[in-house]
């Protein structure tokens, strides 16, 4: 177990450092000087052109530039925004917290509404509550995530008053896109759950517990549930990357001054440290859980014997 | 990581005797999903090809004096902030947007069969090497990994369809490599390698049409989210540019005036869910008929 558990961490290590490079590189031919861009619309003297250049390092072969870049990016530095002059690093330390909270928000969403409803649709399959939850299910991955935010806003927001319509700052401005970015991940857990559960309820040992004269409550719960939810966990997580992606689309519909929105603004301006940065923080989480869950797994699934 | 590799590897396409009782039963009657599905897809389909001739009005003509009006018997879904006729934007968006989805997934389709294909046949070296570069390329979330993409090559449609397409690569590499890992373990495999058939032969004329099943399933379902991804990166404003009339753009574009004009967004947004619903009902229903092993 020890020995899988290194093997693992250092095959994240591995694919982190393969994945920053990737991106260091795709963005260093990205077109555009960035020793120009860092001027804005009025380029400088080549002279002092040169000097920026040397400044950022950018005269130094591209091995140099990202073992640099990486050194300081470990500590937090980011280098600067080409627009706003402004750390990367503390935009950051100012957008992860919110963007982290919605994800966690969704994430808790998706799996409490996606587990329940897979659950009760498994446990009845046939029936109509079972052919009515598959059918939502359907329409929750088909719904664009960005419509949908607006479709709540407009009934939750805008009709009830409930919630305020844009903001980032109270736990009700993140109840909404923490909905919209949910709902997706909802549906293929209730779809994966139910899968599960029709599969493991097939099994002897649920046979046995039912022969044994357990109540049908104990014998789903107890026996069948926690068999179940071995695949769902990996799902989750696997879940959890494409909220790292959804939150760049659904932060835009509710003004959520998270990374997604940085990301984007940053696309527009041609902030390519800005988007680097948000880019590695949110892959190098995506790793995390990753692996997080495949160590999880290990755990809950006693007949996974790693050599 | 590896563990969804041999997941893929496991299933039960490539059974030898699968159950094929009840296949007609199914793709007639069965399933009510396939049926759905394929007329919604023939719909969006048929709106692609036609959308421009059927549209009742010019979708950039602009009427200053009939903006924001509601949807009614001579503007379907209502009119814009300059006056244009919303259907027919949606008409003249629907080629657009399914050429953008196509494309997309046919470049994720094309590269990730040949690269999976390749990987799965060969093996050794060759697949490991593959194995660890898709890894890498899946460890960054496929969103970001697209506006990388299109940061590098600019915004633009014809970007955004190859960023969709690059991103989509892996998914169809690592699900065709064990297709064809499961397969070349067939007896039919050794049997044609034993009559002293080719490499090339035995991949295209015996592995090939034993994966084309779980690909055509995973395929059509792809066609949806690369609906979805190409209208979520033009919503952003990284796609077509206004006054193009498409359907993401016209749910971003729409956004401003939602509170006094809610049809705006509610007419392109309605027609991507429909597409979309379309494509996933399609492919579900394809499992269906064509997996073995699901049963209702």
């Amino acid at each position: 177990m020890g020995r899988y558990i290194a093997v693992r961490l250092g095959a994240a290590l591995v694919t982190l450092v393969a994945a920053s490079m990737l991106i260091f590189v795709l963005l260093r031919v990205a077109p555009g000087d960035p020793a120009r861009l860092m001027y804005g619309l009025t380029p400088p003297p080549d002279a002092q052109l040169e000097e920026m250049r040397a400044a950022l390092g950018l005269d130094q072969p591209l091995p140099v530039q990202y073992a640099r870049y990486m050194g300081a990016a470990l500590r937090g530095d980011f280098g600067r925004s080409y627009r706003s002059h402004e750390p990367v690093g503390s935009m950051i330390a100012e957008r992860f917290p919110r963007t982290l909270r919605l994800t966690l928000a969704a994430l808790v969403i998706a799996t409490v509404v996606g587990v329940a409803a897979g659950v009760a649709a498994g446990v009845r399959r046939g029936s109509w509550l079972d052919a009515a939850t598959m059918a939502a299910a359907v329409l929750g991955v088909s719904v664009p995530s960005f419509w949908f935010g607006m479709v709540l806003i407009l009934v939750f927001a805008v009709g009830l008053g409930w919630f305020s319509v844009a903001g980032s700052s109270t736990w009700r401005d993140v109840v909404l896109p923490a909905v919209t970015l949910g709902i997706s991940a909802a549906a293929v857990i209730a779809r994966v759950t139910r899968a599960a559960m029709v599969e493991v309820l097939t099994q002897d040992y649920i046979r046995t517990a039912r022969v044994k004269g357990l109540a049908e409550r104990v014998v789903y719960f107890r026996h069948a549930l926690k068999n179940a939810l071995i695949p769902v966990v990996s799902i989750v997580g696997l879940q959890m990357g494409y909220m790292l992606s959804g939150a760049i689309v659904v932060e835009n519909v509710f003004g959520y001054a998270g990374m997604g929105q940085l990301a984007v603004y940053a696309l527009n301006t041609r902030d390519y440290p800005v988007i680097q940065a948000v880019v590695l923080v949110s892959t190098t989480c995506f790793i995390l859980v990753n692996l997080a869950v495949d160590l999880l797994y290990t755990l809950l699934d006693p007949r996974i014997r790693y050599a | 990581m590896s563990r969804s590799a041999s997941l893929a590897g496991d299933t039960a396409w490539t059974r030898p005797g699968a159950r094929r009782r009840g296949r007609l039963y199914r793709l007639l009657g069965g399933s009510m999903s396939l049926a759905l599905g394929g007329v919604l897809v023939g719909l969006f389909v048929l709106m692609a090809l036609l959308g421009p001739y059927l549209a009742p009005h010019d979708p950039l003509a602009m009427d200053l004096s009939a903006r924001f009006q509601k949807p009614s018997a001579q503007h379907w879904a209502g009119t814009d902030q300059f006056g244009r006729d919303v259907f027919s934007r949606i008409l003249h968006g629907a080629g657009t947007s399914l050429l953008a989805a196509v494309t997309a997934e046919a470049i994720a389709l094309a590269a990730g069969t040949l690269i999976g294909l390749l990987s799965g046949y060969v093996r050794g070296r060759f697949d490991l090497v593959v194995q660890r570069i898709l890894e890498i390329l899946m460890a960054v979330p496929g969103l970001l990994l697209a506006v990388v993409i299109v940061a590098v090559l600019g915004p633009g449609l014809q970007n955004v369809m190859i960023a969709v397409g690059l991103a989509g690569i892996p998914t169809y590499a690592r699900l065709v490599r064990g297709q064809v890992l499961a397969a070349a373990e067939q007896e039919y495999v050794e049997a044609a390698r034993a009559m002293g058939a080719g490499s090339r032969r035995i991949m295209l004329r015996h592995i090939m049409p034993n994966i084309v099943a779980p690909v055509l399933v995973v395929g059509t379902m792809g066609l949806a989210g690369a609906i979805q991804a190409t209208a979520a990166l033009s919503y952003l404003g990284m796609g077509a540019q206004p006054p193009d009339p498409v359907w993401g753009t016209m749910v971003a574009e729409a956004q401003v005036f939602i509170y006094n004009a809610w049809w705006l967004a509610a007419a392109p947004g309605a027609a991507i869910a429909l597409a979309v619903l379309g494509f996933n009902l399609l492919g579900d229903g394809l499992r269906d008929v064509l997996d073995p092993r699901t049963r209702r």
